[in-house]
């Protein structure tokens, strides 16, 4: 069942706590492609993460988003997850007591049906394989999820969930924060790892720097709740360089 | 064979019952005493919880117990535990108060272990039990307790010699079947200087449309450098009024570990209290409850400390679902003179539903200068982030939420020193999250 994965997010607006974040947002984004959307703080971006996850703070007002022809914004949290949809988290959630391993099994299994699920044999065979990649020993897989992981080794974390969730749209919400090079280099290496016709991928970043890795196909700019401009690779050179107040001027002009 | 006549709670019940169950005259004259005093005084007053709805008129107190030849006849819930037991375990099984079924390693027998149903215990190890029975739990402590005196006849009595070791965890299964009969089960563990020995009580009953009451009381009665961990996974019917009073009295260098786990009954008030009396003495506690449907569970836990360099410490987690009301009241109690007394306690309560009330009373009273202590509790709801995060690898509702709670519970179902009872624990965990 190899459909081309296709996100298509037409004219969407969010509000949180009555305050229009989003004026507007459209994007397509293709299986193959990666696109990456860039912005000053506070234009948006996290809202525009947040709600596509169906997060309950952020009231959808108007707009469509349709996941391979599915209505995504009519579907829950988890049932927007099961149809292929995948955040990689800013600032993911620990959760105690609850070991890696088991919370990457469930989520595995959730989206099996009862009976056939993964047994434990090819669950240890992959996670270990995935773990390896990404550069996270063995042991991590037993500790409590995400509970005094640094901020490298959370982010490593998202990765390692989307490597073994097999989401066909990503997003990946400013996961270059707080992130040194090698880890930087680690991340975008094991996305890049994963990167096929069935997978597509949204990085939204602050900074130009994980682009380098992860190098984009299409660069949006957000601002102020509008993508403002599209264009190729080279945009984000052109932002690097001169910084988000030229855009705002081009905008102004025009 | 004959009719089963039910005897019911008057004085003159308690006459008839220590003669059915054959017992010496000073075991009915404590009876008597018992009941007189069960007469005299009124309900015990708990804050929190309220005894509204116990029924005592007309009481049932005694049934014979039913003959019961093979493990076939067990009750359905009892035969897996029965034939799942291999070789070498200590298994020992009373049905509706009878000594129903056993099983016993050879080392029991050959180190010189006594484990006896109560009754039996009176009449054929008297001088042992007269000493230590009702020596910890005075008979007419309150009426419930005044109760169980006057109506024992179940539980057993351990005794373990000095310096013996019991490998093997001693399993005690109680399980009543018939309808609105009273359980007063009485277990009273004496272990000799330098003896351990961990013991594990499961209790469960089916109480159909009556109300069944059941008042039991646990003694433990430590000698110098005894350890003993006593295990309890109490998952009574939703017809049951359970009163259980569990006390230890520990001598110098003595050690006892309670392993409280509270699931069953309609209204649950168990406490256990140790009293560290000898120098170097040492209790723990790791406790675990889950309230659903409308259960009212209350469950305590009392460190006193009276020697000098004592340690004790108590760590609990508890759940509360629907319409459940739970309460937790630990005490750490530092009398003066408890010199280089070191004392802790921690509680957490998760609550699952708007419905669910808890009430945590973690307490501590130091009457001592050179002292370490302290205490925290906590009663809180499922985190909404986490909650989302977990919904957003796919997992639905239920399972993030049955997740979630594992995770509370873990890290003390690590603590559990006994790999069956933490098994169980799990296993009873799981299905209350199912449901």
């Amino acid at each position: 069942m190899s459909q081309e994965t296709y996100l298509k997010v037409e004219d969407l607006h969010v509000e949180i706590e009555g305050k229009e974040i989003l004026k507007g947002v459209s994007l397509e984004v293709r299986g193959g492609e990666v696109h990456a959307l860039m912005g000053p703080n506070g234009s948006g971006k996290s809202t525009l993460s947040y709600a596509l996850a169906g997060h309950p703070r952020y009231e959808v007002t108007s707009g469509r988003v349709y996941l391979n022809g599915q209505d995504l914004l009519e579907m829950e949290v988890d049932e927007r997850a099961r149809a292929g949809l995948f955040l990689a988290f800013q600032y993911p959630a620990e959760i105690s007591g609850v070991s890696m391993a088991n919370f990457l099994r469930a989520a595995i299994n959730a989206r099996r049906e009862k009976g056939n699920e993964i047994s434990l044999a090819e669950f240890g065979r992959k996670l270990r394989e995935q773990m390896k990649r990404l550069e996270m020993s063995e042991d991590f897989a037993s500790r409590y999820l995400n509970e005094g992981f640094s901020g490298g080794e959370k982010k490593r974390s998202e990765i390692l969930q989307m490597a073994l969730l097999e989401p066909k749209i990503a997003i990946l919400d400013e996961t270059d924060s707080g992130l040194d090079i090698d880890a930087l280099r680690i991340v975008s290496d094991g996305v890049n790892a994963l990167r096929s016709p069935q997978l597509g991928v949204l990085c939204i970043t602050h900074y130009q720097r994980i682009l380098r890795y992860l190098k984009p196909d299409y660069v949006h700019v957000l601002l102020d709740g509008r993508i403002v401009r599209s264009g190729g690779p080279e945009l984000a050179e052109e932002l690097e360089e001169k910084g988000y107040d030229w855009i705002r001027e081009e905008i102004g002009t025009a | 064979m004959s009719v089963t006549t039910g005897i019911t709670l008057s004085e003159k019940g308690v006459a008839e019952l220590s003669e059915r169950l054959g017992e010496p005259a000073w075991m009915r004259e404590r009876r008597l005493a018992a009941y007189r005093a069960y007469e005299r005084l009124g309900l015990p007053r708990w804050d929190r919880t309220d005894l509204a709805g116990l029924n005592l008129d007309s009481l049932t107190i005694y049934e014979d117990p039913p003959a019961v030849s093979s493990s076939e006849e067990l009750p359905a819930a009892l035969r897996q535990a029965v034939t799942e037991r291999g070789e070498g375990a200590n298994l020992f099984v009373q049905v509706d108060s009878g000594a129903s079924w056993k099983k016993v390693s050879d080392a029991l027998a050959k180190d010189g272990v006594i484990v006896a149903d109560f009754p039996t215990a009176v009449r054929e190890h008297e001088e042992l039990v007269k000493k230590y029975f009702g020596a910890t739990v005075p008979f007419d402590e309150d009426k419930l307790i005044a109760l169980h005196y006057a109506a024992v006849s179940s539980g057993f009595f351990i005794y373990v010699p000095k310096n013996k070791a019991v490998e093997i965890p001693i399993e005690l299964r109680l399980f009543a079947r018939r309808e609105g009969v009273g359980v007063f089960p009485h277990i009273l563990i004496v272990a000799d200087e330098g003896a351990e020995v961990t013991v594990v009580e499961g209790v469960a009953s089916e109480d159909g449309a009556k109300q069944r009451v059941v008042s039991e009381v646990v003694e433990i009665c430590p000698q110098p450098g005894a350890q003993v961990r006593f295990g309890a996974v109490q998952t009574w019917g939703d017809g049951t009024y359970n009163f259980t009073t569990r006390r230890a009295v520990l001598a110098r260098d003595a050690k006892v570990e309670w392993i409280p786990g509270e699931f069953g009954s309609a209204l649950s008030r168990s406490h256990a209290r140790s009293v560290l009396s000898g120098s170097g003495s040492e209790s723990y506690s790791v406790g675990i409850f889950f309230g659903s449907g409308r259960q009212h569970i209350d469950m305590g836990i009392t460190m006193l400390h009276v020697g000098d360099h004592t340690s004790s410490d108590m760590v609990t987690k508890g759940v509360a679902d629907d319409h459940a009301r739970v309460v937790y009241r630990g005490l750490t109690d530092i009398e003066h003179g408890a010199r280089f007394t070191s004392g802790f306690q921690r509680e957490n309560t998760m609550l699952l539903s708007e419905d669910a009330r808890a009430d945590a009373i973690p307490g501590l009273e130091i009457d001592e200068t050179e002292v370490q202590a302290g205490h925290a509790a906590t009663v809180g709801q499922i985190d909404k982030v986490q909650l989302f995060y977990l919904m957003s690898r796919g997992l639905p509702k239920s399972e993030a939420i049955h997740l979630i709670v594992s995770g509370f519970f873990d890290p003390i179902l690590q603590r559990i020193p006994i790999e069956g009872v933490r098994a169980e624990l799990q296993e009873l965990i799981d299905g209350r999250m199912r449901s």
